[in-house]
């Protein structure tokens, strides 16, 4: 083999390029672990770029009866299968869900399509919906949001859904509201819960059924001013919501107690491996307490580098710990005592829920997780409203939907009219460990309403308007 | 500042920087033999961190470990080997552009395939119980397994430095790193030998992830993650030297784990002010050759 004695220059430009390429691969979100994609991301900005495209392109694409890439049915039941004992007749209704299955944040997108079927086939043996029955198809957005306006369009358009449900990453929801808005139909996000959805870029046919960023973090900030700490310290992924989130915290923590000083603020890159110079920093400053919106496998690898260099002895934290999380560090680490904050967790004491517990449980062998138990409201808020009109009008669905009163997993609940947001609390509990499923779990729990943490119309109204 | 603070910052810029010396200095020892920037080196890093996490979960103990080590880089290794005779060897007299091209093309090919064998969940392994848990280091409280990662990456950089200092291999490999072609003509087998190196590139990578995995977990984008800081490392360094790159982890470690204690916001702004500030002042780099 000969190589050239004389080789060009390596030269930076390419391999500038290729760092660009690399980005570019961050930003599909289906290739890597970081990525912009989370189940709180509320970036905004990427939303309007993706739905340029004039519909009719899509419409003439689509139109060729192909089926959408990377789509699967999973209905039980089509027209020649009818489930045993069902009164449920005619053809299908098709119902939608775009969410993450692909890519690091595939977790959260599993678990919503699991507890979609498992509601959708509860609802088929119950007889379906107006007598019909239910078929769920479920597609992949890859995390990205021009992905999901393509899913979306496609669901629409080619497999003419009643509406969709969805998705993991804030950026995508924002997207698809777009396309629910101009398709006109209705689409209820239960995992994805940027407060813009509902309030700045709100459109008639978005319903949340998740406690929004600003919901989440209000409630922490509220009962967190009840304790004794006044030398807090932060640490949030570097993005949109980690910022928000963070600020909104700190904004309530100082209303309700005006002596909290903020004598840290740490901003890891998503998908940070190593936080041990971060918590170093932190302690660095000798906070009383420490607050994070890290989440999932950020938040594990955090606990278990915080919990070697000795933090949790030396301050008071709190963070979203939710199932998945809980069950990834097991005993791993002492978490006893550490103030965990979460938006459905599975413990949440209801007839519903433990019902929906045991179902989920004996088909999928483990506890549903927050995106789980989520994604089983949506379906059923919309079979509920679906029932009550007699119809699939999707304006009938908006304007009953508008204050309807629903019992959900957590409870007797309802959607406020200004915003379509979903009453839901939020869960804050000291952890305590579960012998027998061998992760800790939320000890006695308190249940912030939504009533106390959400905005109020004014404020609702002032944002849309600012 | 107190001096307990100050010494833990430099003992997590230390641990950052060993597992950044690790894998990076695979990436100079590419480039120094081949010429080629193999953007794929992220990969081997985290099908290293893959393999060795599922051996770790079969066999218990320090065994575990060491077996884990072993089998991630014959794994990776035999990768390498694959990449190298199949793709790369028909690219070096072409553009660099294809090499990285091709090398680029890998990136996409391991991540589905790591994706597709050990699906979307992050997998974290528990430390070898000899290396797990605390230290108390007159009052500074520090993990083991920091520790030993430190000390990983110590016996490595020498380990290293005697293969391409004492060694025939490493003979071979320095002449190749001058002038390929004359080491051609005088009788060595220079296509087995760029095998060998880029093998053994791979197979830095793949200790690099084994080491990481108890650290923080085994997932999906950590590839990209790594390849973009060992840029930032050799970049600093000079590609193709060892020294520069053990310099250039160390730099990169401890001007971040320093950097964010005093600037916050813009600590990894500040690893890249470093490197262009380098660039600037030494265009190949602090201990890199000028373009044969």
């Amino acid at each position: 083999m000969k190589r050239r004695t004389h080789t060009p220059r390596p030269g930076w430009p390419a391999l500038l390029l290729v760092l660009a390429m690399l980005a570019a691969a961050c930003g599909g979100g289906g290739v890597e672990g970081g990525g912009d994609a989370g189940p709180t991301e509320g970036d905004a900005g990427t939303a309007g770029a993706v739905t340029d495209s004039p519909p009719e392109t899509q419409t003439e694409s689509t139109s060729t009866g192909t089926e959408p890439a990377g789509t699967e049915t999973t209905g039980t039941t089509t027209g020649t299968e009818t489930p045993t004992g069902s009164a449920a007749e005619g053809e299908p209704i098709k119902i939608g869900m775009a969410t993450t299955l692909s890519g690091s944040i595939a977790l959260f997108g599993e678990a919503n399509r699991n507890a979609a079927e498992l509601a959708v086939d509860q609802l088929n043996e119950a007889g379906g919906v107006l007598g019909r029955p239910v078929e769920l198809i479920v597609a992949d957005d890859q995390a990205a949001p021009e992905e999901g306006v393509r899913i979306a369009r496609d669901l629409i358009i080619d497999e003419g859904v009643s509406m969709l449900l969805g998705p993991v990453s804030s950026g995508v929801a924002l997207a698809i509201s777009e396309v629910s808005a101009e398709r006109q139909v209705p689409f209820i996000v239960h995992t994805s819960n940027t407060e813009a959805l509902t309030v700045q870029e709100f459109q008639p046919y978005v319903v949340s059924v998740v406690p929004n960023t600003g919901m989440e973090a209000r409630a922490q900030g509220v009962d967190l001013a009840g304790s004794e700490y006044t030398r807090w310290a932060t640490i949030a992924p570097n993005y949109e919501f980690g910022q928000r989130q963070t600020a909104t915290f700190v904004e309530t923590l100082q209303a309700e107690k005006p002596d909290v000083e903020i004598v840290a603020q740490q901003f890891p890159e998503l998908g940070e491996s190593d936080y041990q110079p971060f918590i170093t920093s932190l302690l660095a400053a000798s906070p009383e307490a420490v607050y994070t919106p890290l989440f999932a496998g950020d938040l594990v690898t955090f606990t278990q580098q915080a919990a070697d260099l000795g933090f949790f002895d030396q301050v008071y934290f709190t963070a979203l710990y939710e199932t998945d999380a809980l069950q990834e560090l097991g005993d791993a680490v002492d978490l006893e005592g550490i103030r965990a904050y979460s938006r459905c967790p599975f413990t949440i004491d209801t007839e519903q829920m433990a019902a929906f517990v045991e179902t989920y449980e004996a088909a999928y062998g483990e506890v549903p997780s927050d995106w789980a138990c989520m994604a089983y409201d949506a379906v059923n808020l919309w079979a509920e409203v679906v029932e009550e009109n007699g119809d699939l009008d999707a304006d009938a669905f908006v304007e009953t939907v508008e204050g309807f009163e629903f019992t959900s997993l957590r409870g007797d609940t309802h959607i406020r009219e200004i915003d379509h947001q979903a009453a839901v609390p939020s869960y804050i509990a000291e952890l305590t460990f579960d012998d027998e499923l061998g992760f800790y779990v939320y000890g006695e729990t308190t249940v912030v309403p939504a009533e106390d943490i959400w905005l109020s119309e004014e404020d609702v109204e002032a944002a849309r308007a600012g | 500042m107190t001096t307990q603070a100050f010494v833990l910052q430099l003992l997590t810029g230390l641990s950052r920087a060993a597992i950044l010396f690790i894998v990076a200095a695979g990436l100079s020892l590419v480039f120094g033999a081949l010429r080629v920037v193999n953007v794929a080196h992220g990969s081997f890093f985290m099908v290293g961190a893959f393999v060795g996490v599922t051996v770790i979960e079969a066999v218990e103990g320090p065994a575990g470990f060491v077996l884990a080590v072993a089998a991630a880089v014959v794994v990776v290794a035999v990768l390498a080997t694959l990449v190298e005779t199949l793709a790369l060897r028909r690219l070096y007299t072409s553009e660099h552009l294809l090499q990285l091209l091709a090398t680029f093309a890998c990136v996409l090919i391991f991540s589905d395939l790591v994706q597709f064998l050990w699906g979307e969940r992050p997998r974290s392994v528990r430390q070898p119980r000899l290396v797990s848990g605390s230290i108390n280091l007159g009052g500074v409280i520090f993990p083991r397994y920091s520790l030993f990662l430190i000390a990983v990456a110590v016996v490595l950089a020498v380990a290293l430095w005697a293969l391409m200092t004492r060694t025939r291999l490493g003979r071979d490999i320095r002449a190749a790193v001058s002038d390929p072609e004359m080491l051609g003509l005088v009788g060595a087998n220079v296509p087995l030998l760029f095998t060998v190196v880029f093998a053994l590139g791979g197979a830095l990578a793949a200790v690099g992830g084994v080491l990481a995995a108890p650290q923080s977990t085994a997932r999906l984008g950590m590839d990209i993650d790594i390849i973009i800081e060992s840029f930032a490392v050799v970049i600093i360094g000079g590609l193709g030297s060892l020294v520069g790159t053990a310099v250039g982890a160390l730099l990169v470690g401890l001007t971040f784990s320093f950097g964010i204690l005093f600037v916050p916001q813009a600590a990894l702004a500040i690893v890249f002010v470093v490197m262009v500030a380098v660039l600037m002042w030494r265009p190949y780099g602090l201990f890199g050759v000028v373009e044969r």
